[in-house]
């Protein structure tokens, strides 16, 4: 149980890091600046941006597939799938 | 990367809310390339919409459907478009700046790599067992 929590820690360590190292390589790049400098942004889009950060637990869901056949709730991947997600709509 | 991880990550494309429509806020550029469409008024016309979309798009990630209540898409502030990784410990461990713009594959694919390989090196300790 404590070594579980030992690599927990390392892999968010270890997960910081990486992404502060990735961020740091792209400033130069096209990667949006911190909201607090940009005026290009409406009031409206930044209500958008949310609330829900890294870190946080993920808002669970149970939807259903395309076909109608199946549903599937995001808190089933817990402890053994990590999941993406990609939203959109078709316009 | 789909293809890449598809084994070890679940992929799923969750179909919102339509951002530009006739009878919304159109946009010039689905205009020209003949993406018009009304806001589907009930479930029955959302899931036929993203049928289509998912066949002209030849998706080949599952698909699934946000309710009328658009619950989902507004947790994640999805709208109208936004890539997210949940990690197998349930917490969001990447979310994407918001599409368009914002939609970047190639830095979610990035961060995946990593991901993946800090699982590997943290080995059976942290892996997840069914």
């Amino acid at each position: 149980m404590a070594h579980r929590a030992f690599w927990r820690a390392v892999l968010c360590a270890g997960l910081l890091a990486i992404w502060g190292a990735s961020a740091l390589a792209q400033s130069g790049d096209d990667r949006p600046k911190p909201k607090s400098v940009r005026k290009d942004i409406r009031p409206a889009d930044r209500a958008q941006e949310g609330s829900l950060k890294e870190g946080d637990a993920a808002p669970d869901f149970k939807l259903k597939s395309l076909d109608g056949k199946s549903e599937v709730r995001l808190a089933s991947f817990r402890g053994r799938q990590p999941v993406v997600l990609i939203f959109g709509s078709y316009t | 990367m789909y293809k890449k991880y598809g084994d070890r990550v679940a992929f799923y494309v969750v179909y919102l809310r339509e951002a530009h429509t006739e009878d919304g806020r159109q946009s010039k550029a689905n205009t020209q390339e003949g993406l018009v469409f009304l806001q589907p008024k009930d479930y029955e016309d959302r899931v036929e919409l993203a049928q289509e979309m998912c066949s002209k798009l030849e998706l080949s990630m599952p698909c699934l459907i946000d309710g009328m209540d658009n619950r989902v898409g507004q947790a994640y502030a999805a709208m109208p478009d936004r890539l997210y990784l949940i990690g197998f410990d349930g917490t969001v461990a990447f979310k994407g700046e918001k599409g368009p713009s914002g939609f970047k594959p190639a830095q979610l694919e990035k961060f995946l790599d990593l991901y993946l390989l800090l699982l590997d090196a943290a080995g059976d300790e942290i892996r997840p067992v069914n």
